[in-house]
């Protein structure tokens, strides 16, 4: 009983992932949505690991491709070298007969090493960027961390051990999905226990004052180590199983966009908050491939209209949200600016709604291949500016998301 | 308790304090006054590791400190409330007095945090608010408090009245006597030096990185000097 407890939410866990990988699996257009799962739950681990450094400790890293790299070219290496030996072993060949197939077990054991080594790898690296850190603040180590991440890239393109530019051949590939949304879970438990748990204070402390926090008798070196080291860590097992998934790692693969665009899910969800890099990092990839279908429309008209749908839905739940908060802080003596504001949304809806029917119902738009439909990063980078300018703070702000705090009146939440 | 000898800290190529040397005994307040620039702040940030003297020793209950890192100065006994108190503002003024007995694994905690909050009932009042939203003068508690959690044998104050209304000030001063009523050991770094010198059972006068003055509270109250530069004739 006191191990279903403790370890309940664990097997919960597996169970859903599990679950969640034979739905995809079972759906059609089976590849792209498997990939994009698993790409997702990459992205959320990078995202809440990068919040446990720039979000939590407050110690501003933009390099955290670099990590990621490190995890995956360990996986590239021990693949290239030990895989079949592994595979051979003695001890592996008995265990074999444990699972359902054998080849599933002998790959899952081997999976779960590699993400243990890129782990550690990444752990090793996050202490090596993590000593700067000690004596560089804000933009300086933002700097250095930069600077670190295309180190490590360079490094790698012009390493003919690590197969220079082309990368690495990763045999086998392991598709992995379930074992990708373990790790986000986990990355999330981890993070969250942290900061429930009085250990986690002291990461708190740093971000809001250094001085105050070592007053405090906090070994401020010891805690901005330690996020540096364990965010890492996640970075670098993600990336093992991103290795694995595509079967080939190669120095493109982590460039510093993904670092900027890891940084970007945990500034738009709200610095700090692990429910905000969650979602962030879900909007961030999912917008991008939603908006994929502005450039398939003249081949699928039903796509957009069930895009215009979606937006629809969600537009009505912003309106929703926004409308509660104005009631909430107005108690309608500001009537009229609360109907303007909602005339606005009614007006968007609808326009919304229009367009989608435009785009399906008129023969000559529905035909046309639009001239403009790399527009696709455009609207992105628009969508990611007005979110800023309406709420800085990203999000979530500092908060996690809670049923309770949902209902309450702002006021009342502030408090 | 606290014996400081010889102490010389330089920020960069500045001198900021020379030949400092100076003592603080159980029970006692002792006073550190001067004007802005002379030093009162650095000596402070300096005794609690936040800096490195150059030259020079400090000694506490036996122990050398200067060479301590300051989370570890802090478990030695002594506990500090920063200059511009320097209270964690978007954490409630509860996970403020927790990091206030971060150093502390003994189960006395929550007993403590009553007695504190028995003296500081304004406080007690805020404990779930995030402490950014409190006034100066209840942050200003709030900091001493923090530093008392730490259950401190040897108390740092850094200017404890700075930006406060009159009345306050009155309150913090007061409260300050009754800390070391209770046997609480305090070096304070005041600004305001009618009050610094009233509390004080010894003072020390520092003038741009010089101990020019050392003596009773009740003498440099007196003393020509000092009426001169400090209390206005």
């Amino acid at each position: 009983m006191f191990y279903l407890k403790r370890f309940g939410w664990v097997i919960l866990a597996i169970l859903l992932c599990v679950g969640f990988e034979s739905v995809v699996t079972s759906g059609k257009n089976f590849d792209y949505v498997y990939r994009m799962c698993v790409l997702a739950g990459l992205y959320v681990t990078l995202a809440v690991s990068l919040n446990l450094i720039n979000g939590i400790t407050g110690q501003f890293s933009i390099g955290h491709a670099a990590f990621y790299q490190v995890g995956a070219y360990i996986t590239g290496f021990f693949a290239a070298t030990g895989y079949k030996g592994f595979a051979s072993n003695s001890l592996v060949q008995q265990l074999s007969h444990i699972g359902v197939n054998a080849t599933w077990t002998v790959q899952g054991l081997w999976l779960v090493m590699m993400v243990l080594a890129g782990a550690a790898g990444a752990a090793v690296a996050g202490f090596v960027v993590g000593l700067p850190s000690l004596r560089l603040k804000g933009d300086y180590l933002a700097i250095v961390t930069l600077g670190f991440g295309e180190i490590i890239r360079i490094v790698c393109q012009n390493q003919p051990a690590l197969g220079g530019a082309y990368g690495m051949k990763i045999e086998p590939r392991i598709n992995s999905m379930w074992f990708v949304w373990l790790l986000a879970i986990l990355c999330i438990a981890v993070c969250r226990n942290l900061l429930k748990t009085a250990h986690g204070l002291p990461f708190l402390a740093v971000r809001e004052d250094e001085v105050a926090s070592s007053a405090m008798g906090v070994d401020v070196t010891k805690v901005k180590v330690t996020a540096f080291v364990i965010g890492a860590a996640f970075a670098g097992a993600a990336g093992a199983l991103l290795g694995h998934f595509e079967g080939f790692v190669s120095p493109p693969m982590f460039k510093m966009e993904v670092s900027f665009m890891v940084l970007t899910m945990v500034v738009l969800g709200g610095t700090g908050s692990i429910t905000g890099s969650t979602v962030g990092a879900l909007l961030l990839f999912g917008i991008p491939e939603w908006l994929r279908q502005i450039e398939d429309s003249h081949h699928n008209p039903i796509l957009v209209s069930a895009g215009s749908v979606l937006g629809f839905a969600i537009m009505l739940v912003a309106a929703v949200a926004y409308v509660r908060h104005l009631i909430h802080h107005f108690h309608g003596e500001k009537k009229a600016k609360t109907q303007r504001i909602v005339g606005t949304f009614a007006a968007a809806l609808v326009a919304q709604f229009f367009l989608g029917m435009l785009l399906n119902l008129v023969p000559a738009l529905r035909d046309k291949s639009w001239p403009y439909a790399d527009l696709r990063w455009a609207i992105f980078a628009v969508t990611l500016i007005v979110l800023m300018l309406l709420r800085p703070q990203g999000m979530f702000a500092h908060h996690e998301f809670s049923v309770a705090r949902f209902f309450k009146r702002p006021k009342e939440a502030a408090a | 308790m606290l014996t400081i000898e010889g102490l010389h800290v330089y920020y960069g190529a500045i001198r900021a304090l020379h030949d400092v040397s100076l003592e603080v005994r159980e029970g006692e307040v002792v006073s550190i006054i001067g004007s802005n620039g002379a030093g009162k702040s650095t000596l402070l940030r300096t005794v609690s590791g936040l800096l490195r003297p150059r030259q020079g020793k400090i000694t506490f209950m036996g122990k050398e400190i200067q060479e301590t890192p300051p989370d570890q100065i802090v478990r030695l006994g002594i506990s500090q409330s920063p200059e511009g108190r320097k209270i964690f503002t978007n954490m409630t003024v509860f996970e403020n007095l927790q990091l206030g007995a971060y150093t502390r694994k003994d189960k006395d905690v929550a007993s403590d945090l009553e007695k504190v909050m028995d003296r500081f009932p304004r406080v007690r009042e805020r404990m779930k608010q995030s402490a950014g939203t409190m006034s100066g003068g209840e942050q200003q508690m709030l900091a001493i408090c923090r530093a008392l959690m730490s259950r401190p044998k040897l108390l740092l104050l850094d200017e404890p009245s700075m930006g406060l209304a009159p009345n306050l000030v009155t309150e913090i001063f007061s409260i300050v006597k009754e800390l070391n009523a209770d046997g609480t050991t305090i070096l304070l770094v005041e600004q305001n030096a009618v009050r610094a010198l009233e509390v004080a059972h010894r003072a020390y006068v520092l003038e741009t990185g010089d101990i020019v003055l050392g003596g009773t509270g009740k003498d440099l109250l007196t003393d020509p000097k000092v009426k001169e530069a400090y209390l206005g004739g």
